[in-house]
């Protein structure tokens, strides 16, 4: 016999199975090997829209607006992912050449946006030589970046970005050695709500521009200790 | 639990078994919904599917799309299928209320009953999202829906299908898709000052509401249509997204990418029968080519900066070294007599469609931002009058401007 409530947590079951079963079946229609995903090599071909403003291997800094366009190199995955998508879908807005982004991503679906993300988080190359550094502004930055601003409830940068500043897998990205125009463009667009994210919101309403720009310089200034381990997290 | 565990397995099997049984009516719906690509238009980028809220950019102000999925509140739950067959044969909601045509129930209005039932069916299954329609923004007086009273008097005539007996088939398929459920003239039809589809001109090349781009002539017309293309050619672009003559760009990948490569092989084999068998539309411009080049390439103004932005890829004489990227010889987009697709790709490049047959595409860069309106007319002509040696029109960088 089977009772009422086997046959209750049945019907709260049958459902999982049901698509278990018939990604069992999907599966193969997508990873056949008719369309194997592509090598790095063949990503970085597939990639010549984005190489144009972040550098082949995702170095970023193009051209004449140099440290417009982030580094995504070094990236943890998970954070280039879900940047994709928010570009996708609009939600990320911004100067024009964000909006660009929505623009040449609005046909991929989430898989292709995955590879993307998993090859610029691949790369690591060379970092452009520091800007020349303004002491004062400098440590103005460090304090800011190493401490927040706790009576305006403002925590420091280290504490989600990590120590080193180099990011927190699965989606908290990595700041040293970001282009400084870049990180104050973001706070710009926090203000602005081309960005969401109460916790900067916050901090681009309360720190001044000088202030800001200050943190900017500061991080835009480290570089990845050669021991670095984040990646092999 | 034995009892349970066994149980489940035999229920796991058999419930795919079942699945795939009772669903043939339900897959032909998704298949057919797919067809008229609903979810495109009824789905804004980022939100769940059918949940509405597009904007469609037209002539006489914004349109949203609304909300098609099942909920009772904000979607078609509350609708019979009466209401919804009156909707697309007849253009009316089920308030009573005219609809307006960027909902393309012109087109439509061919279905027969039974498609409707299925793509209704369809969509009765997925799933059910709370989001309230946004209103349209039209200006007045496009804004009364009463208006389309007049519109609908001169130019729509509710009618289903009905089959040629003196065409094959195949033909009768092809044209009941193209002129029905895959609403094809909603684009590559021109339209009247009154947003109406001018039926003398069907097919005949028409602009699209989405930045401008332009849809091309698809009846046979040697140099504005597909008359150059073979049945091949067609195929592979309608499914695809590429073919040795040019890809799918702009809103034609996205048809591509969410509709056209799930058509069956003898329904796009249908829709190629029918285009190639229409009468060619439009004047034939006379193809002259002129003498071969006197000058070497590179004096040939918008050479130098061809070979500074484009040859990297698409090679020094227009033939890529790698065949994923497209052919810029003999190329639809390059030659045609209406430049906008052109213009528009070199402005904002972008990834060509994502198909199961080409899952992580390739992708240009955009340059509208690197280059000046008269370096884009440049290079634009450079690549239609170069190698070809068509007398195509010249393109003069006032046309580029708009485009940005």
């Amino acid at each position: 016999m089977i009772s009422s409530r086997s046959i209750r947590s049945l019907r709260r079951i049958l459902p999982g199975i049901l698509i278990v079963a018939a990604t069992a079946f999907a599966i193969p229609a997508f990873a056949g090997p008719a369309n194997p995903p592509p090598d790095h090599h063949g990503m970085k071909i597939r990639l010549a829209a984005c190489a144009t403003c972040h550098g082949k291997r995702g170095q970023g800094g193009a051209g004449t607006t140099a440290g417009v366009y982030p580094r995504l190199a070094d990236q943890p995955a998970g954070y280039l992912y879900k940047q994709l998508l928010r570009f996708k879908s609009a939600r990320r807005t911004g100067i024009p050449p964000v909006k660009i982004m929505h623009h040449l991503l609005i046909n991929l679906p989430a898989p292709y946006l995955q590879l993307i993300a998993a090859y610029y988080a691949a790369e690591s190359p060379p970092f452009p030589p520091a800007a020349p550094r303004d002491q004062a502004r400098w440590e103005e930055g460090r304090k800011l970046v190493q401490h927040g601003v706790p009576s305006e409830g403002i925590e420091a940068c280290t504490s989600c970005h990590g120590s080193d500043l180099q990011g927190q897998p699965p989606s908290v990205p990595a700041l040293a050695g970001q282009y400084a125009r870049y990180l104050t463009i973001q706070f710009e667009h926090w203000a602005q709500g081309a960005r969401h994210d109460p916790l900067h919101e916050h901090i681009a309403e309360t720190l001044t521009t000088p202030q800001i720009q200050a943190m900017s310089h500061y991080l835009a200034s480290l570089r990845p200790a050669a021991n670095s381990t984040r990646k092999a997290e | 639990m034995k009892l349970l565990a066994a149980l489940l397995l035999i229920l796991a099997f058999t419930g795919v078994a079942w699945g795939a049984d009772t669903s043939a009516s339900f897959s032909r719906g998704r298949y057919l919904t797919r067809v008229g690509d609903c979810r495109a238009c009824h789905t804004e980028p980022g939100r769940a599917a059918f949940s509405g809220g597009r904007p469609i950019e037209t002539p006489f102000g914004v349109i949203y799309t609304p909300n098609i999925t099942p909920d009772a509140q904000t979607g078609i739950g509350k609708w019979t299928f009466a209401d919804f067959y009156r909707a697309m044969h007849n253009g009316i909601d089920d308030d009573g209320d005219y609809l307006y045509p960027a909902f393309p129930f012109p087109s439509y209005t061919n279905l027969t009953r039974q498609d409707v039932k299925a793509i209704w069916d369809y969509l009765r299954s997925v799933e059910p999202v709370h989001r309230k329609n946004r209103p349209n923004t039209l200006r007045w007086p496009y804004s009364m829906r009463s208006a389309m009273r007049v519109w609908r008097a001169l130019y729509f005539d509710p009618h289903t299908f009905k089959p040629d007996p003196n065409a094959s088939p195949m033909l009768n398929r092809g044209a009941y898709l193209v002129r029905g459920l895959a609403h094809c003239g909603a684009c590559h039809s021109p339209r009247n000052g009154w947003g109406a589809v001018r039926q003398e001109y069907a097919l005949a090349g028409g602009t699209v509401p989405i930045d401008g781009w332009y849809a091309p002539n698809i009846t046979p017309n040697p140099s504005t249509g597909i008359g150059g293309w073979s049945a091949q050619a067609l195929s592979n672009f309608l499914s695809t997204g590429r073919s040795e003559r040019g890809a799918a760009l702009g809103p034609m990948r996205d048809v591509v990418q969410s509709s056209l490569q799930y058509l069956t092989d003898s329904d796009l084999a249908a829709i190629v029968a029918y285009v190639q068998s229409l009468p060619a539309q439009g004047p034939t411009l006379k193809v002259a080519h002129t003498a071969p080049a006197a000058t070497p390439n590179h004096q040939i103004p918008g050479a130098a900066l061809y070979h500074k932005h484009c040859s990297g890829c698409h090679g020094d004489d227009g033939h890529a070294k790698h065949d994923y990227y497209p052919d810029l010889r003999n190329n639809s987009i390059v030659l045609a007599a209406n430049p906008t697709n052109l213009v528009l790709m070199i402005l904002q490049g972008g990834f060509e469609a994502a198909t199961d047959a080409h899952p992580y595409p390739y992708s240009m860069p955009p340059f509208g931002f690197k280059l000046s309106d008269k370096e884009v007319a440049k290079i634009a002509n450079f690549v239609r009058r170069n190698w070809d040696r068509r007398l195509v029109p010249q393109i003069a960088p006032q046309q580029v401007e708009p485009l940005r």
